[in-house]
């Protein structure tokens, strides 16, 4: 029993260091200024018109979460608060799809009415989705009146590809776009129990965006 | 616990896993629409096959599926028409005929032409997916058709760990209908012969 614990630690030590993941991130300004004054607020919208894929609800909320917090903090109105009370008018087959056809929106009084209310200033769309890339290996598990435990291996790989768009709603303009790309690989030793060891992928591009964000928005280029 | 009735139980788990027949009372929630009010009074006919609209299906595929919908689809339609025209009166009747109403300025007949779901296994995606079409009918006071056409809604919900099947076909039918209600609230004064009429009732309210 000791040597097999032995053999897991071991075994989960080495593919701890490698069970990380990678990101890249490109970004492109538009416009040389990008600032939030105090008061103003930026929302952040899933594109969802893509018959392949989705981006993620939980991805959004994570990166809405992700710019409120810290120094820098950003007010950042919920995805669902706000395409609710904009209703019909930011459904995935209503919404605008560029910043002409915001400012055509922004003409209607209602919608004029509601933007000023949320103080808004920045729309950031967010395009893109993880998926498996591919896995292998497997886990058997087996129960018997005198216990249970698993046994083999397994790892998958995910990718990550997310793109920001950002619209300045006081210019109507397109400010800048940010590109995410994260990789990594997760492993899923069982001796007895299974020990998975996640690359976290989602959460590191979402973290990794968020912050990129950020600093679009309180630096300037030199 | 007894070893003799895990078994059982066990199975009757496993077996709970596999059942492939439905019955799914779909819940929906459709936000109060920001659209700026017609001057119109509108008459709304709800006929009972749009009331108690059940999409029933008993294939291999699809053993005794059961999804009733027909109190979302009456919620989605006093939510919208409520916020577009200035009053909404519901009128009784079941023909073209009887749908003449002197209190109103013109009658409209929701019905369900079609409604389609698709699941993950079936379409090798990621999704819970929905459709539907609604075929639209609009009356004069005397009954006579003004307009009809065709409204259709698209909704799709991913697949996520622990949700269930009846969760992310009514995430996915949520979302048809806020497709559905959207599209007919902006889409409205764009349907030709409807677009027509409402001149024409702004000309004889002036």
């Amino acid at each position: 029993m000791k040597i097999l614990a032995v053999i897991t630690l071991s075994v989960g030590l080495a593919l701890l260091s490698g069970c990380k993941s990678t990101t890249v991130i490109d970004e492109y300004r538009e416009t040389s200024v990008a600032s939030i004054i105090g008061g103003e607020a930026i929302v952040v919208l899933g594109r969802r018109h893509s018959s392949s894929y989705e981006t993620e609800d939980d991805f959004i909320s994570c990166v809405g979460k992700s710019l409120k917090q810290g120094q820098s903090e950003i007010n950042v109105i919920p995805e669902k608060d706000f395409v609710d009370s904009m209703y019909p008018y930011f459904e995935t087959s209503t919404a605008p799809m560029d910043v002409r056809n915001l400012g055509k929106l922004a003409q209607i009084p209602v919608i004029a009415d509601k933007f000023n209310d949320f103080n808004l200033r920045y729309f950031v769309w967010i395009d893109g989705a993880t998926e498996r890339t591919d896995s292998s290996g497997s886990v058997s598990c087996a129960v018997g009146p005198g216990g249970g435990g698993c046994f083999g291996f397994a790892y998958w790989k995910d990718e990550a590809n997310y793109e920001a768009s950002i619209w300045d709603f006081k210019q109507l303009a397109l400010s800048g776009k940010i590109n995410a790309e994260t990789k990594g690989t997760s492993f899923m030793p069982a001796i007895i129990i299974p020990i998975p060891m996640l690359a976290r992928v989602q959460e590191n591009a979402c973290k990794s965006l968020a912050n990129q964000i950020k600093t679009f928005f309180s630096q300037q280029p030199g | 616990m007894n070893h003799r009735h895990i078994y059982p139980v066990c199975l009757l788990l496993i077996m709970a896993g596999c059942e492939q027949s439905m019955s799914l009372r779909v819940d929906s929630e459709i936000p109060t629409p920001v659209i700026a009010r017609m001057p119109v009074t509108m008459g709304v006919l709800y006929r009972d096959d749009l009331r108690n609209y059940v999409y029933e299906e008993n294939s291999d595929e699809r053993p005794n599926w059961k999804i009733e919908s027909g109190s979302s689809h009456i919620a989605l339609f006093e939510q919208i028409l409520g916020s577009m025209f200035e009053e909404t009166i519901e009128v009784a009747g079941t023909t073209a005929d009887t749908t003449a109403d002197t209190t109103v300025d013109a009658v409209l007949a929701p019905s369900i032409a079609e409604m389609q779901f698709a699941l993950p296994a079936e379409t090798k995606s990621d999704f819970y997916e929905a459709w539907i079409k609604y075929d639209m009918e609009l009356f004069n006071r005397e009954g006579n058709p003004i307009a009809n056409w065709s409204v259709t809604g698209y909704g799709k919900s991913s697949t996520e760990f622990m949700k269930s099947r009846d969760k992310g076909l009514n995430a996915a039918v949520n979302q048809a209908l806020r497709d559905a209600g959207a599209r007919f609230a902006l889409g409205f004064h764009k349907v030709e012969a409807v677009g027509a009429w409402l001149e024409q009732v702004d000309s004889s309210g002036e």
